[in-house]
């Protein structure tokens, strides 16, 4: 047997941390799994929804949204509660049986141009919604309040083809929070069946 | 066991728990700060006669004020809490004063995490808004707790912790509840005043009423927080102690707001804008009591097992 040669070495190579800086890492070990619960929390809370049907159309909205039955063409309407001047919209544009999305989006802007205090159309275009094509039509227009325009708004209408009669989803909202509302409004247009 | 103390690292003379202490700070350690609570009392008396002022005076005198003149009185309401309890306090802590400067820094140093953390955190990556209300109590009461009462309660302990901790000022068992108190009046003036910001103004009533309500239970909970650092700060503690202060504080902030919340409609009665503030004061009143008695039995108890070179005949 050959005679081995070892190095000495500490016993153990155990990190020495203070008490203070033991209790600094827990603090922030804490905060950050109760950080990453509220956000499986955020998560699960956004995703509940729940599919309203009107007429034969359905579509899914939020769960603490409001949906109720719309009048003339309009088949329904779904808002926040929180904040009623964001909706959105489902419409079937019965005259227009037949017309091309292209016509129908026209024949609202005309009709938007006369009733709605300094419309505009900022944006047109053709777009996807849920694999389908559709014209989109993105506008402005002052929100009024006993007559008086309070609010500047936006939205978007986006025209389908569906059957015969073409399908119109919109969205209205405040200027400063339409950004923003675009994302679930794409997933709610995706969402829109009948 | 280190012969140097444990705040000033000069050579020690005394154990107090587990660490050791010169003369000068175990005596100072051992000190009840009662102008402490003198001050959060009288504050919080202050504070509350501040809004039934207010009040009766917007009511009486109906002033229609332009938004530019609403923001500036807002913005002036929005100071008033903090610069009461610093008034407060430091008449009362004539006798051996903590520097003004410290106080000071540390209760804007509340204000700036609330402006610079906080808010883009609560509001902006995790969009508390859009979701408190969407699954009923799991998250009401879940988002209060774990997002904005965990960020708000964490951001005061690290406010403190990471600036006056190691000062050889934070030297009593008080100073964690001042510094915690100061960082989290800071917190609540930022909230305040971006409130009455982003509202445009606030009507004079109201505003004095939100504004008291959100400072008394910020300062409050700071004070809390900072009890159980000033605890781990001149004694050995359990690791999950501060954590367990932190996490105290911020599910007492949680379900305040929970309550603030469920009360929206009133309550016996009264509106909910008085609920809120009963509901606040009676917060406030409940930690001060609760850190006033706790300090007062930890420093007897902590008097209690101390080794005096006198008494022991050496360092031990």
């Amino acid at each position: 047997m050959s005679a081995r040669i070892t190095e000495a070495r500490p016993a153990s190579t155990r990190w020495s941390l203070d008490d203070d800086t033991r209790q600094l890492i827990a603090v922030v070990v804490m905060a950050a799994v109760a950080l990453a619960a509220g956000a499986v929390l955020s998560l699960w809370a956004t995703g509940q929804s729940r599919t309203v049907e009107e007429q034969g159309v359905s579509a899914v909205i939020s769960s603490d949204w409001i949906a109720q039955q719309g009048v003339g063409d309009v088949i329904l309407i779904a808002y926040d509660p929180q904040d009623p001047s964001l909706r959105y919209s489902v419409s079937r544009a019965r005259a227009s049986a037949g017309a091309a999305p292209g016509q129908v989006a026209d024949m609202r802007i005309t009709a938007r141009s006369g009733v709605l205090p300094a419309f505009s159309v900022l944006d047109r275009g053709t777009t996807s919604v849920g694999g389908q094509p559709a014209e989109q039509v993105t506008f402005t227009y002052a929100g009024e309040r006993d007559g008086r325009p309070v609010l500047s708004m936006e939205g978007r209408d986006l025209v389908l083809t569906s059957g015969t009669t073409p399908l119109v989803i919109t969205l209205e909202s405040p200027s400063d929070t339409f950004d923003s509302a675009l994302p679930d409004f794409e997933r709610f247009a995706a969402s829109v069946k009948g | 066991m280190t012969e140097r103390c444990r705040i000033c690292d000069q050579p020690a003379t005394t154990t107090l728990g587990a660490y050791r202490f010169c003369e000068q700070h175990y005596e100072r350690a051992l000190r009840q700060r009662g102008s402490l609570w003198r001050a959060d009392l009288l504050t919080l008396v202050a504070l509350v006669v501040f809004v039934v002022v207010v009040y009766l005076v917007d009511s009486a005198l109906d002033l229609q004020l332009t938004d530019p003149q609403l923001l500036v009185i807002g913005v002036v309401l929005a100071l008033v809490p903090a610069a009461l309890w610093l008034l407060f306090f430091w008449r009362r802590d004539r006798l051996e004063p903590e520097p003004a400067g410290l106080v000071l820094g540390v209760t804007f140093l509340g204000a700036l995490v609330a402006a610079a953390v906080a808010r883009p955190l609560v509001q902006e990556v995790f969009d508390l808004a859009r979701w408190i209300d969407r699954g009923g109590l799991l998250t009401q009461l879940g988002g209060q707790i774990l997002v904005a009462g965990i960020a708000q309660m964490t951001l005061v302990y690290l406010v403190v912790r990471l600036s006056v901790y190691r000062s050889l000022e934070f030297d009593e068992w008080t100073d964690g509840i001042l510094y915690g108190t100061a960082a989290g009046l800071g917190y609540a003036t930022w909230l305040n005043i971006d409130f009455i910001a982003t509202s445009g103004g606030a009507q004079l009533g109201l505003g004095a009423v939100r504004v008291v309500l959100t400072a008394l239970v910020l300062a409050s909970l700071g004070g809390l927080v900072g009890y159980f650092l000033g605890h781990d700060r001149l004694e050995v503690r359990p690791v999950w102690y501060v954590p367990a202060g932190v996490a105290l504080a911020a599910i007492l902030d949680g379900l305040f707001w929970y309550l603030r919340t469920s009360f929206s409609g009133g309550f016996a009665g009264l509106t909910a804008t008085w609920v809120g503030l009963i509901l606040a004061a009676l917060l406030a009143l409940a930690v001060t009591w609760f850190l006033s008695t706790a300090v007062s039995r930890e420093l007897a108890r902590a008097v209690g097992p101390s080794t005096r070179p006198e008494a022991s005949g050496g360092l031990s």
